[in-house]
């Protein structure tokens, strides 16, 4: 008996790892494309290696509660934001919703803190995007970190994640300094 | 001589089978001991824990092994396609999983604890690596939960108390990064209401199999490893866990906390010595001692407000345990110490409300409690001859005083003057306690 729930623990064990390889999979394969305006930055992170650490002008823009009844949220709490494309090709984030919404495209963020606009202004929250951190070999991290220094110091930098987004789930495909893909 | 040495060896593994009672296992192993020799030593070697040391050893080489293939596999990474890293990542887990089962074939405990620990790590690290292959975003509570939840059945599978520890740590981990809201957090907010209750529920898992081996040794530096690390994540995990409403409630709940553990340490631990390997005795009584400290100071006691949440049972729950276990011990013949230790929860509870109604009668009460237990500390210790615990009462002591010296508004000449009086004081009592306990020692 022991054995047997041994072995079941163990498929736990390798089913939990191997169903995020098979949601990204399908993400990337089937999921919504959107591109997603970033400005980087280099931190290190001793479990994962190097990365750069992205942050997003959709999350300098507070996002408009879905339900205005709703008013306060703690910060780091997974809400989902309604996602469209804006006039220059990038992604917007439209409006968050406490539950996951049906029939748009949305995908999952967390919640960072509030938007006092004053009165009669909607509420809204400033939120973060779930795919905050691109890898890259150890060797390649500090070039990247100054060609991002080097496309941001251009005024309309072309710079941006490219991001498939299914069910609320984000798979991030491709970092894009400058209009070229870091490989 | 061997026989005998040979069967206290056995003595675990039979209470561990069952065969004998640990009531049986101690007669037994005071009977043979003078047959190995009489001396500690070779009781000792006698004794099952001559392999906590290879356990340890076990264990810490087993994480070393999972650490270095992990920094191995992260400085090749770019070196991998997607699918091999993959496989690369659950190539740690499968070994350790392979281990396991060897493990329970073999029944060996260093393996178990080895395998087990190997294995906790490696399904983390697998999940780790495979979002760094895969460009994920961080969640670090639900990866710690997860994680947690992967790593839990082999505490009771491979019999593994580091994978128990570890546990614990993990669980400390998901209260501290998991989202609180702090003073801004909305009241009745239910995600902020089920951390606690949830960080309560992961701080269970493990201790089924701390009981189990409480009930087999509870003298054996497992236990008393598994209690460091299961006091430290309470203490972390309930500083964390509760809401900034409840802020007041957790001093409560501490200072409940620490005269039941003080209690369960001195009831179920009596023959066990040392601040080191009676942890729930040290700890409970370093925080009674701190607890009592605080109710001499007046802010304290007239700004504590009790609020009318959940969270007010856990206090409930360890005064009860306090006091149970106090009445026990008053019955066993400590009249001083252990009631000292149960009133600690009610005293904390009803300060409050008698500060507010006369300062001064709460500042009476609050100082003879600290006199009263720092008196029962060296009478103890005296009676014992235990310079520890005399120690102790004296330190006490000593603290109250530098505490008024540090709220009362005296000169700074006084307060300097006070210090090395109060200094001077404490070695002469130390000096005395050591003469007193050496003349009743010879």
């Amino acid at each position: 008996m022991k054995r047997l729930v041994f072995a079941v623990v163990c498929l736990a064990q390798l089913a939990v790892p191997l169903s995020l390889v098979a949601k990204h999979e399908s993400t990337r394969s089937s999921g919504t494309p959107f591109r997603f305006q970033t400005a980087p930055v280099d931190p290190a992170d001793p479990f994962r290696g190097r990365y750069v650490r992205l942050s997003f002008a959709a999350e300098r823009t507070p996002v408009p509660f879905a339900d205005q009844g709703f008013v306060y949220y703690a910060p780091d709490r997974r809400m989902y934001a309604e996602v469209e494309v804006d006039k220059d090709g990038f992604a917007r984030l439209t409006k968050v919703h406490a539950q996951r919404p049906a029939g748009v495209e949305y995908v999952d963020v967390f919640t960072r803190h509030m938007h006092d606009g004053g009165p009669g202004v909607p509420a809204a929250m400033f939120v973060r995007l779930p795919f905050d951190r691109y890898y890259l070999p150890e060797d390649k991290a500090p070039a990247v970190e100054a060609a991002y220094f080097e496309a941001t110091a251009k005024a309309q930098a072309n710079t941006y994640v490219e991001v498939r987004v299914r069910d609320g789930h984000a798979a991030l495909v491709a970092l894009v300094l400058d209009g070229r893909p870091v490989e | 001589m061997q026989k005998e040495a040979w069967l206290l060896s056995e003595l675990h593994g039979l209470v561990e089978k069952g065969v004998i009672d640990a009531a049986t296992a101690e007669r037994l192993r005071a009977h043979y001991a003078p047959a190995t020799g009489g001396t500690a030593a070779a009781v000792a070697a006698a004794s099952p824990r001559l392999g906590w040391g290879m356990l340890l050893l076990s264990i810490g080489g087993a994480a070393l092994i999972a650490g270095g293939i992990i920094l191995l596999f992260a400085h090749n990474w770019e070196s991998w396609t997607p699918g091999m890293r993959v496989g690369l990542s659950l190539l740690p887990l499968l070994a350790g999983q392979l281990a396991g089962v060897y493990a329970l074939r073999n029944g060996s405990r260093l393996w178990c604890e080895g395998a087990g620990i190997f294995t906790a790590i490696a399904a983390g690290a697998s999940i780790a690596l495979i979002a760094q292959t895969y460009q994920f975003g961080g969640d670090l509570p639900r990866f710690l939960m997860v994680w947690l939840l992967l790593a839990a059945p082999l505490i009771y599978l491979l019999d593994s108390s580091a994978v128990a520890a570890f546990s614990w740590a993990l669980a400390t981990g998901w209260i501290i990064a998991s989202p609180h809201g702090g003073w801004w957090g909305q009241s009745g907010d239910v995600q902020q209401a089920l951390r606690l209750p949830v960080f309560l529920a992961l701080f269970a898992i493990p201790l089924p199999h701390l009981i189990r081996e409480l009930r087999i040794d509870r003298a054996s530096p497992r236990v008393a490893w598994m209690l460091r690390m299961a006091i430290l994540a309470a203490i972390v995990g309930l500083g964390f866990g509760a809401s900034y409403h409840d802020r007041d409630a957790i001093a409560l709940v501490y200072a409940a906390m620490a005269a039941a553990m003080a209690l369960a340490g001195q009831h179920w631990f009596g023959g066990v010595h040392g601040a080191w390997g009676n942890p729930l005795r040290s700890v409970g009584q370093l925080g009674i001692c701190i607890a009592a400290l605080s109710l001499t100071v007046e802010f304290t006691r007239v700004h504590f407000t009790w609020p009318s949440s959940s969270i007010m049972l856990l206090p409930l729950l360890f005064a009860l345990a306090a006091l149970v276990l106090g009445w026990r011990l008053f019955a066993a013949g400590d009249r001083w110490l252990a009631p000292l230790f149960a009133a600690l929860p009610v005293l904390f509870y009803f300060m409050p409300s008698i500060a507010r109604s006369s300062t001064v009668l709460s500042g009476l009460l609050s100082h003879a409690y600290v006199f009263a237990i720092a008196g029962a500390l060296i009478q103890r210790g005296l009676a014992l001859s235990r310079l520890g615990l005399a120690n102790a009462g004296v330190g006490l002591l000593t603290a109250l005083v530098l505490l008024r010296f540090f709220d009362s508004h005296l000169s700074y000449v006084v307060r300097g003057v006070g210090f090395i009086v109060t200094g001077v004081a404490f070695f002469v009592a130390i000096f005395w306690l050591r003469r007193r306990l050496r003349g009743a020692a010879s």
